[in-house]
């Protein structure tokens, strides 16, 4: 199955310079199993150094729903799902 | 014939094409010749949120900001011009928010907001919009906000994206529900000039909507802008029962 993934602010330009990318992921995969392909693959960093949980601040998106209120890490994907990675931003 | 009692022949010359709205009018007019507007903080976003209230005829605007005007703003702080570098900015701003509508009365506070004078600060005004750079201040103004019971224009940006969310206390999620944990600040922050304009207009309009009660104010939304794509996403945020500031479980000081 083919999934849209998209970063925004900090993130962004994360997928070889550029803010949007499309993942083929095996049938079944999880929003974890997402993450883990990229932080493998593009070095995406959303996790605290420390603890090496997700960092609570970056809203993570399913189809405009926030993961959290879905079943979080274990929410499983399906084909054509956009995805969307939001830190925070506090310029002005 | 639209009613203008209360206004100045001036004031319904000036504002002409907006009492010309049905669902705004004098009423609301009036309304917003009566309220007061904290802006904190005049840089990009309250540059242009200043100047939208100043020229819709808010009654009057407390400004407060502590810096000068430094010729690394002027790519988005469209309050102030290339002469004016080296200025305070809170001075350099009432002078022009002044030449826009002499109506409006300007207060302005050259200081730092901190914890220690942010209730002051909020004092007699009926909505406060955001104008600041960096989180921590803006944790302490929403954390003021809800315990003094004033509505927060929440404003932000980074790059080509731009943030917004109103708050009101009470009614909806408060800044700490949408990001729980101070997150690492970048400084400075990238900015790309017209999207803290963009934003910056958006609050002008949020705080008007409230003063007025035209409308409804973008509660619980969070409107995030992205302006290489011209997308405009809005993602619904809810009230964090455990937040620690606007939470049933905070423990009053």
């Amino acid at each position: 199955m083919k999934v849209t993934v998209k970063a925004f602010a900090t993130l962004r330009n994360v997928f070889n310079g550029r803010a949007i990318v499309e993942l083929n992921l095996p049938e079944g995969a999880s929003l974890e199993d997402l993450i883990k392909r990229l932080e493998e693959r593009f070095g995406f960093e959303i996790r605290s150094p420390k603890s090496g949980e997700l960092d609570p601040t970056i809203k993570i998106l399913i189809n405009g729903r926030e993961a959290i209120y879905l079943d979080g890490l274990k929410t499983r994907l399906k084909d054509g799902d956009v995805i969307a990675f939001i830190p925070p931003v506090g310029g002005g | 014939m639209v009613k203008t009692e209360g206004l100045s022949e001036d004031e319904i010359e000036r504002y002409d094409r907006q009492l010309r709205i049905p669902s705004f009018g004098a009423e609301a007019q009036i309304k917003l010749k009566k309220s007061s507007v904290l802006v904190a903080g005049v840089g990009g976003l309250g540059s242009a949120a200043a100047i939208y209230l100043t020229a819709a005829g808010v009654g009057k605007l407390r400004i407060v900001d502590h810096g000068e005007v430094e010729l690394s703003n002027l790519n988005r702080q469209i309050l102030y011009s290339t002469e004016d570098i080296g200025r305070s900015k809170v001075s350099a701003a009432s002078e022009k928010l002044k030449s826009i509508n002499p109506n409006v009365e300007i207060e302005a506070v050259k200081e730092q907001i901190t914890e220690a004078n942010v209730h002051d600060l909020l004092k007699d005004v009926d909505v406060v919009v955001d104008g600041q750079d960096n989180f921590k201040t803006r944790f302490i103004i929403n954390e003021a906000c809800i315990e003094d019971l004033k509505p927060f224009v929440h404003g932000a940006v980074y790059a080509f994206e731009g943030r917004l969310m109103t708050i009101i206390p009470g009614k909806g999620p408060c800044l700490r529900c949408l990001i729980p944990q101070d997150p690492k600040q970048v400084t400075p922050v990238p900015v790309f000039g017209p999207l803290p304009g963009i934003v910056g207009v958006l609050e002008a309009l949020e705080a008007i909507k409230l003063l007025t009660g035209v409308g409804e104010p973008s509660l619980g939304r969070l409107l995030i802008i992205d302006g290489e794509t011209l997308s405009f996403y809005s993602v619904d945020i809810r009230r964090d029962p455990n937040c620690p500031v606007c939470g049933g479980n905070k423990k009053r000081k």
